[in-house]
């Protein structure tokens, strides 16, 4: 045998082939596992300045979102889904009808049905339905737009709030304001393009994971802001660092940086290189949106703000600064919405009262100023909870509850939109007479989040991004824009 | 309750996978017969006949699970067919290629292997060619040629072609004119028109729509609940039949509502909506077709071409956020949001845009009146922002040539009743707003103005309830 045929035989033997075949196929594996982590869906402009403006799909009526979540769910049905035939039901036993099949978070047996713990009164042109719990925002009801009728499939807080903000009631997905970011980049190149605000005391249930970007580029995360301390955590230089030692210090780190660019030519880098930059810009610029003590006294009066805390009400003020100076997304989460009755402070005839205190002047300064400033028509305002309750009262393990109180309620809820060019003054979907399932215009939480989309300029099916080989989109395989309700 | 497993069905549903078989084996099957005829790989001959047996027999499961799918319909007809038959041609010429290739077949050796490569060449082509249709079917007749990979850029020029007009007077407007031969022309016109005519029918035509389609007539005046439109648009959206296609651009349950009471009202092609007998569901439907509020009516409907690159790139790396509207627009927004100063090099930049600007936001910027003279440059601007700067009436006075302008937010400025006499004369000028400036309400009153003005200056009584703590009693 001579060496030629030799070697010809040697690359046909068998433990060439496997071991071969082993590293075509392992190399292959492994490529798309990169390819999951680092999708090249980004362009390089977007690499380099992950923040800098991008079209939409289409020219959107909304520059902006300010969502308010009221996090616990607050009961539609002592704000604005009115059902005088629950008044007569009050304190009867449940019909079986309705709890047939169902699944309750807490509601066991045969629950009583509960009234409306509230007075209501038609209010405006549009004559929207409108409890006495919200003496302020009744006075501005023909702004608003209600979805008297929207569905969720979660009734248990995080997998709802997840469902809420992220399309998918499990980890891992990107928040809708991380999504609208993404899409549209920031029009403040010196603020984030996604802010937090939280109020009442904690977070919410779902954890930070409710403004997470999930697969998205981390840059596309809510940045959490505060009006009380810092404004960002870690924002301020540190004793005895000053703001010239600190410029030179991001300037030795970005020239290291860079160097390691120049060598390797990853864009990530070039990423880095430009957050640190950003970051720098934004020691001065954040403090200074969120400052409201330059805010003159009658806008105090008119949001019942007070500097210093952390309240609903500041938040509000600091929506607004913030779209201002063109922050695309703003979300604001209050704590204390989940009325079961347990106590006095989740009771529907006191506690719950007292939130709506707290949110009522607020949201409707909120509309008003941002009126006022020529802003409404291009600042969408969502507001609502992950879920809604129910026409029963909370029973408890079955037990009488000490005070008025509902369950968690995934059948049917309101929602309700203002200005981003949404109509005024409408309301679409209705719930049956004791306002327990939608009867008509029922909607999903993927139609509203496509609906939001819709306002800021996107095709919410278009909307996407490759991960673990196929494209993912906020609104998942369905959702459908409300036209009802838009203008 | 169980759902009712249809396994028949569910076989259907297989077929996206397992077409990829029959392609991948018979192409194998096709290499080993081309790869024989060498001398090193002569081998391979053996291969061929196996490699044949398993790609007939997936390309008949293929064909039948296609088959199957075929019938759950909810796709193009004409496409369907072609792919249909394809797929069925495949199966049988890969099978008359195994029969060919069977040793205990009655031709001449030489002969058979000759016959077996030849047809081999119409097998590979088929299989391409039923493969593309295929795809066509599931992603769109243009996926071959359409690069609509990038997300962000997949316009949607379209959409805001079609918009439609608002209507001035709605109870005076034609039922079919105004409101259902536009709501047609949107949704169903792409494949029900003088471009194509799927299922035989046309709706662009009052003569094709009352002649209807493949199975007859489309309406039956007075019986929505007969009526072939209403019957496939009402379908959910799931089932096969469903008009529009799944994947089209629905019909809203209003948009269904309003064809409902117009066939129940005897589908005049005449009569104006005051005619028909009112309905309550459709009230707000309706009015919202007048909607004043269409907020983007103020964009330019003709295009505009490319804007200068160099001074949109310069623009941007000195801290201006720059881009286009949306979609493929070669209009301009522009916000000097993260940049306080306004410098002549800015104002320089944007003149070379002034084609394609039609936003700018200088609020809260240095920008002075003097500055003005230049932005008055920017011909096509619509909209502008200038609130919370030094600006006075001097300033405005140079917006007078602005012909464009449709928006003009002077919050927190310097001007007074003088500037009101100004802007009042820019004939475009819908919205502007005031709030916190010089104005005063006799100024306004003198004005007598078409233009939409908010002078703000809301407050919010103060009432008992606002601080009232409700506890325990
Ligand atoms: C994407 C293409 C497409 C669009 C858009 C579309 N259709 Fe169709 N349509 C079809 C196809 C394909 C058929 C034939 C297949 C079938 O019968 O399901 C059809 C059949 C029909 C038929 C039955 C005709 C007959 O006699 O068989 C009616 C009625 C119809 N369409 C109404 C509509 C209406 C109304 C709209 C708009 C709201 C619409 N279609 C939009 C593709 C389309």
């Amino acid at each position: 045998m001579n060496n030629n045929d030799f070697s010809k035989l040697q690359s046909v033997s068998r433990r060439y082939f496997l071991k071969e075949s082993a590293m075509g196929l392992g190399s292959l594996a492994l490529g798309s596992l990169m390819g999951a982590c680092s999708s090249n869906e980004l362009r390089s402009s977007q690499l380099l300045d992950p923040l800098s403006p991008r079209p939409p799909h289409f020219p959107g009526k909304a520059k902006s979102v300010i969502y308010l979540h009221m996090a616990g769910s607050p009961s539609q049905l002592e704000l604005f889904d009115y059902k005088p035939e629950l008044a007569k039901l009050h304190n009867q036993d449940c019909p079986p009808s309705l709890l047939e099949g169902k699944q309750f978070a807490f509601i066991r047996g045969v629950p009583k049905m509960l009234g409306p713990q509230a007075i209501f009164k038609q209010h405006g042109e549009s004559r929207a339905w409108i409890s006495d719990n919200l003496p302020h925002l009744s006075t501005i009801a023909d702004e608003l737009s209600f979805l008297k009728a929207v569905n969720t499939d979660q009734f248990n807080h995080a997998p709802a709030q997840l469902f809420m903000h992220t399309g998918a009631p499990r980890l891992g997905r990107p928040s809708i304001g991380s999504w609208a970011t993404y899409g549209l980049g920031s029009e403040n190149s010196n603020l984030p393009g996604f802010v937090v605000l939280t109020s009442g005391g904690k977070t919410p249930d779902a954890g930070k994971s409710v403004w997470g970007s999930g697969f998205l580029p981390s840059v596309y995360q809510g940045v959490q802001c505060r009006s009380e301390g810092d404004p960002v955590l870690y924002i301020t230089d540190p004793d005895g660092i000053s703001r010239d030692l600190k410029k030179k210090t991001i300037a030795a780190i970005n020239d290291v940086n860079q160097q390691h660019y120049e060598e390797f030519q990853d864009p990530e880098t070039l990423t880095r290189i430009n957050q640190y930059e950003l970051a720098y810009r934004m020691q001065i610029s954040v403090p200074e949106v969120m400052n409201i003590n330059k805010e003159p006294d009658y806008i105090h009066q008119l949001y019942g703000t007070s500097p210093g805390k952390t309240s609903f009400a500041n938040n509000c003020l600091l929506a607004r600064k913030l779209v201002e100076n063109g922050v695309r997304f703003v979300q604001l989460f209050d704590w204390g919405w989940d009325s079961h009755g347990t106590d006095v402070d989740n009771a529907l005839d006191l506690g719950f009262r007292n939130k709506c205190r707290d949110i009522d002047r607020s949201i409707t300064a909120l509309i008003l100023d941002l009126k006022q400033r020529g802003l409404l028509d291009q600042t969408l305002i969502v507001w609502g909870g992950e879920f809604g309750r129910t026409p029963m009262q909370e029973n408890r393990d079955n037990k009488q509850m000490p005070f008025f109180g509902r369950d968690h309620h995934a059948e049917a809820f309101t929602m309700w939109m203002a200005g981003g060019g949404i109509k005024r003054g409408a309301s679409w979907g209705e719930t049956d007479e004791i306002g327990y399932s939608a009867v008509n215009g029922k909607t999903s939480v993927h139609d509203v989040q496509a609906t939001i989309l819709n306002q800021l300029g996107f095709d919410h099916e278009k909307l996407t991004y490759q991960f673990q080989g196929r494209p993912f989109r906020l609104t998942d395989v369905s959702g459908k824009v409300i036209s009802e309700i838009v203008a | 309750m169980l759902a009712e497993i249809n396994f028949t069905s569910i076989f259907g549903r297989f077929h996206p996978a397992l077409v990829h078989l029959p392609i991948g084996i018979l192409l194998l099957a096709f290499l080993f017969e081309l790869l024989s005829k060498t001398k090193r790989y002569k081998k391979l001959k053996a291969a061929v006949r196996p490699a044949l047996f398993f790609g007939t027999l997936s390309a008949v499961l293929a064909a039948f699970s296609g088959y199957i799918l075929s019938n759950e319909g909810a796709y193009d007809d004409e496409l369907l067919s072609q792919h249909k038959w394809m797929g069925f041609a495949t199966a049988g010429l890969a099978f008359l290629i195994f029969l060919f290739s069977s040793k205990s077949f009655a031709l001449p050796k030489k002969d058979q292997r000759k016959a077996v490569l030849v047809l081999f060449f119409p097998l590979v082509i088929l299989l391409m060619v039923t493969g593309h249709w295929g795809s066509s079917l599931t992603r769109g007749e243009d996926y071959l040629f359409d690069s609509g990979t990038d997300s962000l850029d997949a316009a949607n020029t379209q959409k805001i072609a079609t918009q439609r007009q608002p209507i001035e007077n709605v109870s005076e407007a034609k039922v079919y004119d105004d409101i259902i031969q536009p709501l047609l022309k949107e949704k169903c016109y792409a494949c029900h028109s003088s471009k194509k005519q799927k299922g035989q029918l046309r709706l662009d035509e009052i003569e094709l729509i009352k002649k209807g389609g493949k199975h007859g007539e489309i309406f039956t005046a007075g019986e929505p609940k007969e009526s072939e439109i209403i019957k496939r648009t009402s379908l959910s959206i799931e089932e096969k039949g469903h008009m529009p296609p799944r994947r089209e651009a629905q019909l809203t349950s209003s948009d269904i509502e309003l064809i409902k009471w117009w066939i129940t009202e005897g589908a005049s092609f005449e009569k104006k909506v005051k005619e028909l007998s009112k309905r309550e569901e459709l009230t707000n439907y309706l009015e919202s077709l007048s909607s004043t509020q269409t907020v983007n009516s103020w964009l330019p409907i003709e295009e505009v071409a490319v804007a200068d690159g160099a001074a949109i790139e310069e623009l941007r790396s000195l801290g201006v956020s720059i881009g286009s509207v949306g979609g493929k627009s070669n209009y301009l927004s522009i916000s000097f949001a993260g940049k306080k100063e306004v410098e002549q090099r800015d104002l320089e930049l944007l003149k070379i845009l002034s084609p394609q600007v039609i936003e700018l936001n200088l609020a809260r910027t240095t920008v002075s009146d003097d500055d003005l003279i230049l932005i008055s440059e920017l011909k096509e601007l619509r909209r502008l922002h200038v609130e919370h700067t030094l600006i006075t009436d001097s300033g405005i006075s140079h917006l007078q040539g602005c012909n464009n302008l449709f928006y003009l937010n002077l919050v927190e400025t310097n001007v007074s009743d003088e500037a009101l006499k100004i802007v009042n004369n820019i004939r475009s000028l819908k919205e502007l707003y005031l709030f916190n400036t010089k104005v005063t309400k006799d100024g306004l009153q003198k004005l007598n103005s078409q233009i939409k003005m908010d002078t703000g200056g809301y407050e919010l009584p103060f009432l008992a309830t606002d601080t009232l703590i409700f506890g325990r009693k």
